[in-house]
């Protein structure tokens, strides 16, 4: 089963995106922040990460300098999952190791579950 | 001023009785002689008036006792003679004190009168109060000050205004979000097979899409009043960009049965931002279809000017009235017509356009005819160099 960490601030949101992955049929982890993110990914090795930007503590960026995925664990497929649609941040983002963006508010459910297992198969 | 009586005398007695009437005719001057050691020489009504004094109580009396101790100290009024004979005339303006001690706002003039041999006789003063003119020029800058205070007020409570929305519709985001997902997963299967539930659940889930559109509607709106907006422009094949947006709401002019005919005459290549740009777009052509009957046709055209693009969407729909045209292109407008109550939409489309296109050093222009249809043309700048 392929596994997932989810890192995102907003609990509403969190629940609902474990759920939907969880459904999906994939292992998943939550945290509500970069520090959180950080002792998972350092614990446990992960297949992808769903990773918010716009987060308390430390944000998205400041896990992935911290986490430089692309060097220590370049097989995790890291998605910047964030509402941002432009802008410098997620310019930053993209530099520092994520390989793609989706826009939150632009999935369902099923559209979420059928984009992180084409990500997943493709690797 | 004794004697009025005229008693007909040499021509030059004469003469001078009516220079003697004249200057005691007037009263809202005061005109006065000095001798050229600076004594009051003479006295009219004017006089009187601004400065208190009866004539037999100030001739003979130096025309220093109308100016403050400050002046005497710095030696004014022996200052504004000797500048008088040299230059022949002074005029200034300043605090002058009345026989009451009292101080009013002056005009003067003082002009050095000499004889034909060149000899000074003495001077002439003309004094104007100028009480009333200052006090209304001091009023003016006071409501002055006022009103640029206001102004920040109001600016301040905008700005307020604007964070406000931006904050709530942020925090509206997340709920409505989170919604849509629920609806999504129950209606996609996640929960089971759907039966009597569905109609429902579908229903939910339009609303539902309903806010999230109006919350970003809202956001847009907001970033885009609080100068939040920065427009990222590169060159685009606007042509292409019209293709694309008309394509994707394929779907809308097929369920109205609509008719959608591109005209695009020209090759146009602009600095844009593309994204921004292709939702006021998409606004327009979207407004196009929703108030045109089924049937009708849309025509979208494009012409390429020396410095500019011509971007028009021409619709044969309802049409707008001229008092709707004024409130166009304001915040939460929307026209009752035939079709309105089937149009959904949050009023602030246009709005959003509009700003858009005047970020860009555009505007949208609109021609329009109740009954017959409408006309949006959008002109932007074809490159960002201004």
């Amino acid at each position: 089963m392929s596994r997932v960490l989810l890192v995102e601030d907003e609990p509403t949101l969190r629940e609902a995106y474990e759920l939907i992955l969880k459904s999906g049929g994939l292992d998943v982890d939550t945290a509500e922040d970069g520090l959180k993110a950080l002792e998972y990914y350092q614990k446990h090795s992960y297949d992808l990460v769903l990773l918010d930007l716009m987060m308390p503590q430390m944000d998205g960026a400041g896990f992935l300098r911290a986490a430089d995925p692309k060097k220590n664990t370049p097989s995790t497929a890291i998605i910047i999952f964030s509402n941002l649609s432009s802008g410098t941040d997620l310019d930053e983002a993209l530099q520092l190791g994520g390989d793609k963006h989706l826009l939150k508010s632009d999935l369902s459910a099923q559209e979420l579950i059928d984009e992180v297992k084409s990500i997943l198969s493709s690797k | 001023m004794t004697s009025r009586k005229v008693k007909i005398k040499t021509g030059k007695a004469v003469e001078l009785e009516r220079y003697r009437l004249l200057v005691d005719s007037v009263q809202d001057y005061a005109i006065f002689l000095l001798e050229p050691d600076g004594t009051v020489a003479s006295w009219n009504p004017g006089a009187k008036r601004f400065k208190g004094y009866e004539a037999e109580e100030i001739i003979g009396q130096h025309f220093s006792k109308f100016y403050s101790e400050a002046d005497i100290k710095a030696k004014k009024p022996e200052k504004e003679l000797e500048m008088a004979i040299r230059v022949g005339r002074l005029e200034d303006e300043g605090w002058r004190l009345r026989k009451d001690g009292s101080a009013f706002w002056a005009n003067v003039v003082i002009t050095a009168l000499f004889n034909t041999k060149g000899d000074l006789q003495g001077f002439a003063k003309v004094t104007r109060d100028l009480t009333e003119r200052k006090a209304m020029e001091d009023s003016l800058v006071e409501a002055n000050k006022k009103l640029r205070l206001q102004q920040q007020e109001l600016k301040s409570l905008n700005e307020v205004k604007d964070e406000f929305i931006s904050l709530a519709s942020h925090q509206l985001r997340t709920p409505a979000t989170a919604v849509k997902l629920y609806l999504g997963m129950i209606l996609e299967g996640f929960a089971g097979d759907l039966n009597q539930q569905r109609l429902l659940l579908e229903k939910a889930h339009e609303s539902n899409e309903r806010q999230i559109a109006l919350i970003n509607d809202l956001l847009r709106v907001a970033q885009i009043d609080a100068g939040k907006i920065q427009l990222e422009k590169e060159e685009v094949n606007i042509n292409k960009l019209v293709i694309d947006t008309a394509e994707d709401q394929q779907d809308n002019f097929k369920k109205r049965n609509q008719k959608l005919i591109l005209n695009l005459n020209d090759k146009v290549s602009a600095e844009i931002d593309s994204k921004r740009f292709r939702m006021a777009l998409d606004n327009l052509i979207d407004n196009a279809s929703k108030y045109t009957q089924s049937g009708g046709k849309i025509t979208i055209s494009l012409i390429k000017n020396p410095s500019d693009f011509q971007l028009s969407i021409i619709d044969t729909g309802v049409g707008i009235g001229n008092e709707d045209m004024q409130k166009l292109f304001t915040k939460f407008t929307r026209f009752q017509n035939e079709l309105s109550d089937n149009v959904g939409g949050s009023g602030l489309g246009l709005y959003w356009a509009f700003k858009i296109l005047e970020m860009h050093g555009g505007k949208i222009n609109v021609q329009s005819q109740v009954g017959k249809g409408s006309t949006f043309t959008l002109c932007a700048p074809l490159s960002a160099s201004v």
